[in-house]
């Protein structure tokens, strides 16, 4: 339903078509935003250029950008990107979808070369696209870091994930504080489908768009689990 | 009174509540009376509860408010530490409005503030009977008759989770209804309905302002990110949120809406 809160606020969602990111960037073009959508790696280039289609076909505005995220450079380098498309005015909104997962391994056999590169993704491209977003976010926007429930539903195998998931939370609570002064405020939302196809998770996407939108200026340094009644 | 109209009333982006009812206890005035006045303004039917004679005005001031602008609201006496009041409370808003979609505990307060060591046994029953029995009745009333698709939202205190000298009786109590509601979620799910905790940080209310020393009010505001204490509009666009079907997903959880202090 189009209800124009967003008009005139652009978004900039990294990893766009990883999980819930193609509901979030509906979502939020859905309520005016123009989204600019990252694509992690070349081979997600086609999936990214097929969603701007679908959004511009709603009515939407969206772009594609494309960069790596482990390398601090090529972040900053995307966040300059970013603003130029949407020619200077500023990003109100950055979401740090949430990357892709390890296949799950216990503690005791993770490889170390699998380690490094979860952890790079996971844990250290979030840290830096908060940074980014930390800086050049515009006054009274938001960032929002997504992903699954891994720091909460702490599963056999999933020690590395869930341990680069709970340091994004982290990094949000004490972001949320930093910047809080400029009215920019910091999340994360985690979604737990509980079976269900993560894309079908359209409520994660609408509480993003929710963190977005005036109503919610009051919640910051906070993590908004959705999908199943949590154990915990 | 029972307007069929408003059942069919189509629900638009600015009244996504139209054709819902809304009971908020505790609501003739500070952040309950700010909740029904936002609910109202979502297109909901809200029946305004307040506690005794005393707040009846207050009571009919919040309903005057809702109506001159168009909405359908109702006053009702019930005081919350009265397990056959509450009972009643929800009989008359079916009675009134022909159903119940969203159930907003707000009701709350008695506070003792003493030590562990220096409450009595009175203190002790009376920061229990309001903020955690009364409650506890309250969401069985509300898991009874809520309807499916429908809200039950208990507003807490983040001093539930950030307790200080002085505060464990009223602490506890809160923190005893947070597990209510997050049992309550799990138990009601399929009938998709959403039982949420919604826990307001310190707002500008007549009772705040009343029971806060300047001293404190400017400790909380120095600590807090946005540099300013919250007002009640600010904890009721959130409660609103959790009413809308934009928060289906949202269950089971405590929501901190404290302008980052917590």
């Amino acid at each position: 339903m189009q209800t124009g809160a967003l008009s005139g606020k652009s978004a900039l969602i990294t990893a766009a078509c990883q999980g819930i990111g193609p509901s979030v960037a509906a979502a939020l073009a859905a309520q005016g935003a123009r989204v600019v959508l990252h694509a992690l790696r070349e081979s997600s280039v086609e999936a990214v250029h097929a969603l701007v289609a679908t959004i511009r076909g709603a009515s939407g505005q969206a772009s594609a950008l494309c960069g790596d995220l482990t390398d601090p450079a090529a972040i900053a380098t995307l966040f300059d990107e970013a603003e130029r498309v949407v020619e200077g005015v500023g990003i109100d909104i950055v979401v740090s979808n949430a990357p892709d997962a390890l296949a799950s391994c216990p503690l005791a056999d993770v490889d170390l070369a699998d380690y490094d590169r979860l952890t790079a993704l996971n844990a250290k491209a979030r840290f830096f696209v908060l940074q980014q977003a930390g800086r050049r976010v515009r006054d009274n926007g938001c960032i929002v870091v997504t992903s699954g429930d891994e720091s909460h539903a702490l599963e056999i195998g999933n020690a590395v994930h869930a341990g680069a998931s709970a340091a994004s939370e982290l990094y949000c609570r004490v972001l949320a504080k930093e910047i809080g002064a400029r009215g920019v405020t910091v999340n994360v939302v985690t979604a737990n489908p509980g079976g269900k196809p993560v894309a079908d998770l359209t409520e994660a996407a609408d509480v993003v768009a929710f963190l977005a939108s005036p109503e919610a200026r009051w919640i910051t340094g906070q993590h908004i689990r959705t999908g199943v009644a949590p154990a915990a | 009174m029972n307007d069929s109209s408003r059942a069919t009333a189509p629900r638009t982006p600015t009244t996504p509540l139209s054709g819902k009812v809304a009971l908020v206890t505790g609501a003739s005035r500070g952040i309950g009376a700010e909740i029904a006045r936002t609910l109202a303004r979502g297109g909901a039917a809200v029946v305004v509860n307040y506690r005794d004679d005393a707040d009846q005005e207050d009571a009919a001031t919040v309903v005057h408010d809702i109506e001159r602008t168009g909405g359908m609201a109702s006053a009702v006496l019930a005081d919350v530490r009265d397990p056959e009041a509450i009972a009643q409370l929800f009989d008359r808003t079916a009675a009134t409005f022909g159903g119940l979609d969203i159930a907003v505990l707000n009701a709350g307060g008695d506070a003792v503030v003493k030590s562990v060591i220096d409450t009595s046994e009175a203190d002790f029953d009376r920061v229990m009977a309001l903020n955690a029995r009364g409650q506890f009745v309250a969401l069985q009333l509300a898991a009874r008759n809520v309807r499916d698709g429908g809200r039950i939202v208990f507003i807490s205190s983040s001093t539930a989770c950030q307790p200080y000298p002085g505060t464990a009786s009223y602490s506890g109590a809160k923190t005893a209804t947070e597990v209510y509601v997050r049992v309550l979620a799990r138990e009601i799910a399929a009938r998709r309905i959403t039982a949420n905790v919604v826990s307001p940080g310190m707002t500008a209310t007549q009772t705040m302002m009343s029971q806060t020393t300047e001293a404190r009010r400017a400790t909380v505001i120095a600590a807090t990110p946005k540099g300013r204490i919250a007002m009640p509009v600010d904890i009721a666009d959130v409660v609103h949120f959790v009413a809308t079907d934009a928060a289906r997903g949202v269950t089971g959880q405590i929501l901190h809406v404290n302008g980052g202090l917590l």
